[in-house]
């Protein structure tokens, strides 16, 4: 082995055995942490879906034991239920509407379920398959500010359908057709107050954002671990100063921008003490103002203020 | 005196690596077992685990007997090679399957299946894939796909060693079949069990081909989901341990059953004179191209999925491949440095178990109990090696919070070790046992003894063959999900890319997915060129 090649093995080496580097994170205080790893209420196996309700602050998490449980706005558990077959695999997209009603994109059954906020079923509706209407695996899901639902699903068709709240299928956006348009997973879907919906692209590694009518506006972020750049995005939530935060699941952060896609900053690093995570599948705004970071990994919850 | 020193501080190094790797493992397991059942739990598996359980068997025992199947013309065909460039070739395609990521053989079967015409499209609705309710099928196919050249391996070394003559001599008097069934077969019979085990034991604990394939009802998956959440419990392994113990029972009682068949394999790579009656049973010109073309077809069939997947229209490669370079290339650099220095800790936990019976008494017992521990070990499934290794390592900490789990990689390296460390070590001790015994007396007389005699008459002769296991060992740890998705610290660059790639092929883009599985098969091939390098015998100068 000659001098270079030790030299490198030798660094490698050190790198490898005396630890494992932080990389600097944004300012941001650490709330509360609720949830831990467990299968007992108020404990989580890899949550994956977060949603808070507008009407009492409680937020809704599933989880890969396929039960949703309800927390109130400070992390206290309140009740769970879940969903009625999951063997075949677990829901990834969660929605609280204004009605405090929930909706659960129920990935592996190809369909939609809509509960109340106990937990008793509504209504459910999709099928599975390629045609309009149907699904391969739904994995987001919201509703307009006009009462529409918007189901984004992956998979092969990749694509957001939209229905009514009976389960009518109206139509579809950002599918193949759409060229630039188009997303592959749409893993988190959020209305703006001027009704226009912004789209986790996650295998894209970008943000988009789409008009009333469901055309495509335009799009930010690429792929990698720099600042402003984006690995597998899966979660969304529009803040009232007119920024957006991403939870940026392959770089194990959460990422805010301006609404024209600029950078502002970043918050966490990877890990699992207080103020890091890993894998965070979710953030969602708290009504008081802070953020909840959905540290899937690390099954739990952090509350930050940043 | 220097290469003395050298081998001293490598054992010193390899025994240190084994004790913080499978020794933490076994300790762990035994500590946290021996209380029994948690509280919470029973001693008598739930209704649920038992019907799990009995999926798992016949799904392992279903691929067992088409590991077999696939495994027997090519087993043939190889046992009757002679020492030369088509046997290599031929051993090279049979061990790349075995060394392939398992996930990656789901998912070329799951593109595979995707497509709507053409040949494979047609043979997979004839042999009923897509039949409801086929997915333990399909899973025991995939899993079959990846371990049939365990049984085409042994048997071979097996046929070539025992049975090869028994059965040229009975065809004087008998046909084909019988002439193996009653000569060959009983000389066989043990290396039979072993390979049988082994596919059968890897087929019970691999928790990746089946989800993937759609089954989850099965006790590798169970134990996969139990592990994830048994750092709540307060004994986790015990948990784990006791949750699963008839299968783990069945997994040590096949174990045990296995190792005549593995002390034969001592002999591996020698070429024993059968006698000349004039008879071919294979390894001619023509069988030989048979087998390497059913060799091919078996052992790159990935490979040829994803290329025609990557010519498909619909597909940027181009794109494809510069998008997961830069998502996922810190985790291939994780990776990496994680496979040297589990091939380096496997070197040295090679050497640490070379015997030399007037070794001082310690070295000794050191020497046997750290290969008993790695055997054992690497029996454990995955899920109770990480978490062994996780919740352990978790624990030792300092005031600030710094803890090996979390700090350092070396919770994911010891999982590496305590899983495939067994294959450096086994080789090690089976190529220490052809160090022939003149030469050993002739150093004794000219005074070498122990150590010296260890380092300066035995390593010349068995170096090669370490250094060659331990690249099959770091190979093989670049693809492994079980134990690397419990131990990896997320603050290592992320952590392990066999983890990320299995996550994309649940998760991902199918065209980035498709470049880095293809991207997955660097390694194995590496280790599948460098494997027929075992059986060369070297006599150093």
């Amino acid at each position: 082995m000659n001098r270079l090649a030790r030299r490198h093995f030798l660094f490698l080496l050190a790198l490898a055995l005396v630890g494992c580097a932080d990389s600097p994170g944004g300012s941001g205080d650490v709330e509360k942490i609720f949830g831990k790893t467990g299968l007992s209420p108020g404990e989580f196996s890899y949550p994956r879906a977060i949603s808070v309700s507008p009407v009492d602050g409680c937020v809704f998490i599933v989880d890969k034991t396929a039960r949703i449980q309800r927390f109130s706005a400070d992390g206290n558990y309140e009740h769970q239920w879940r969903m009625p077959e999951h063997v075949n695999g677990k829901p990834t997209g969660i929605y609280v509407d204004p009605q405090n009603r929930v909706w659960v994109a129920d990935t592996h059954y190809f369909r939609v379920m809509h509960y109340d906020r106990d937990g008793n079923e509504l209504r459910r509706f999709g099928s599975q398959g390629e045609g309009p209407g149907q699904f391969v695996f739904p994995c987001a899901i919201t509703l307009s500010p006009d009462g529409i639902v918007y189901v984004g699903e992956y998979g092969g068709n990749d694509r957001i359908n939209r229905f009514t709240q009976q389960g009518e299928y109206l139509d579809s956006i950002a599918d193949k057709t759409t060229g630039e348009g188009w997303v592959e997973r749409p893993a988190a879907l959020e209305f703006d107050e001027n009704g226009e919906l912004w789209v986790a692209d996650a295998c894209h590694h970008r943000i988009c954002l789409y008009g009333k009518d469901g055309k495509f506006k335009r799009a930010f972020g690429d792929p990698g671990d720099g600042p402003g750049q984006l690995n597998y995005p899966y979660g969304l939530a529009l803040e009232a100063g007119g920024t957006l935060l991403v939870a940026d699941r392959g770089n194990n952060r959460i990422c805010r921008f301006n609404r024209d896609g600029s950078f502002v900053g970043s918050w966490g690093s990877p890990g699992r003490a207080e103020g890091q995570i890993a894998q965070p599948w979710g953030v969602a705004l708290a009504n008081n103002g802070g953020i909840y970071c959905l540290d899937s990994w690390n099954n739990r919850v952090q509350l930050i203020d940043w | 005196m220097k290469q003395v020193a050298a081998f001293q501080i490598a054992r010193v190094i390899g025994w240190v690596a084994i004790a913080t790797s499978a020794g933490v493992v076994l300790t762990a397991t035994f500590i946290e077992s021996i209380p029994g059942p948690l509280p919470d739990q029973s001693i008598w598996p739930t209704p649920r685990l038992w019907s799990y359980f009995r999926t798992t068997l016949w799904m392992a025992a279903l691929a067992t007997i088409i590991a077999f199947a696939i495994a027997t013309p090519l087993m043939i065909v190889l046992a009757n090679l002679r020492p030369g460039l088509k046997r290599r070739i031929l051993l090279i395609l049979i061990i790349l399957p075995l060394v392939t990521m398992p996930s990656i053989h789901a998912y070329a079967w799951l593109l595979l299946a995707t497509r709507k015409d053409g040949f494979a499209a047609a043979f997979l609705n004839a042999i009923g894939w897509n039949t409801p309710g086929a997915q333990p099928f399909q899973s025991a196919v995939v899993l079959a796909a990846w371990l049939w050249p365990i049984p085409a391996l042994v048997l071979s070394v097996a046929f070539r060693q025992m049975g090869r003559q028994g059965y040229l001599l009975a065809r004087l008097d008998a046909g084909g079949l019988t002439a193996f069934l009653r000569d060959a077969h009983p000389l066989m019979r043990a290396s039979l069990i072993a390979a049988a085990s082994a596919t059968f034991i890897l087929a019970c604990t691999d928790a990746t081909i089946p989800p993937l394939m759609g089954v989850t009802e099965v006790w590798s998956v169970e134990m996969l989901a139990a592990a994830a959440v048994a750092s709540s419990r307060v004994r986790p392994i015990g948990y784990l341990f006791w949750q699963s113990w008839p299968m783990l029972l069945l997994i040590a009682a096949l174990a045990l059953a296995a190792i005549p068949g593995i002390r034969r394999m001592t002999r591996w790579g020698e070429e024993l004179e059968s006698p000349d009656i004039g008879l071919s049973i294979g390894g001619g010109g023509g069988s030989w191209l048979l087998a390497c073309v059913l060799a091919v077809v078996i052992a790159l069939y990935p490979l040829m999925v994803f290329a025609t997947e990557f010519t498909g229209a619909r597909v940027d490669a181009a794109t494809a491949m510069q998008t997961a370079l830069k998502t996922f290339g810190k985790h291939g650099a994780a990776t990496f440095i994680v496979a040297i220095i589990t091939g380096l800790c496997a070197m040295a936990g090679g050497l640490s178990v070379i015997d030399d019976h007037d070794n001082h008494l310690v070295v000794r017992a050191l020497s046997k109990i750290a290969f008993v521990t790695v055997l054992i070990t690497a029996i454990l499934p995955p899920e109770i090696i990480g978490t062994a290794l996780a919740s352990t390592f978790a624990r030792i900490s300092d005031p600030a919070h710094w803890n090996i789990y979390d700090s350092t990689p070396w919770a994911w390296i010891a999982a590496m070790l305590s899983r495939f460390a067994v294959v450096t070590v086994v080789v090690t001790v089976l190529a220490n046992r052809r160090v022939p015994d003149s030469l050993l007396a002739q150093a004794q007389l000219e005074g070498a003894r122990g150590t010296a005699r260890s380092a300066l008459v035995r390593l010349p002769f068995i170096w090669r063959s370490i250094a060659v296991a331990a690249i099959l060992t770091a190979c093989i740890a670049t693809s492994e999900i079980g134990a690397s998705v419990l131990t990896q610290p997320v603050r290592f660059f992320g952590g392990s890319l066999a983890v990320q790639v299995d996550m994309q092929m649940h998760y991902g883009r199918q065209d980035e997915t498709t470049f880095l599985a293809a991207i997955m098969l660097v390694p194995a091939l590496l280790a599948a060129l460098s494997a027929p390098a075992l059986a060369r015998r070297r006599t150093p100068a």
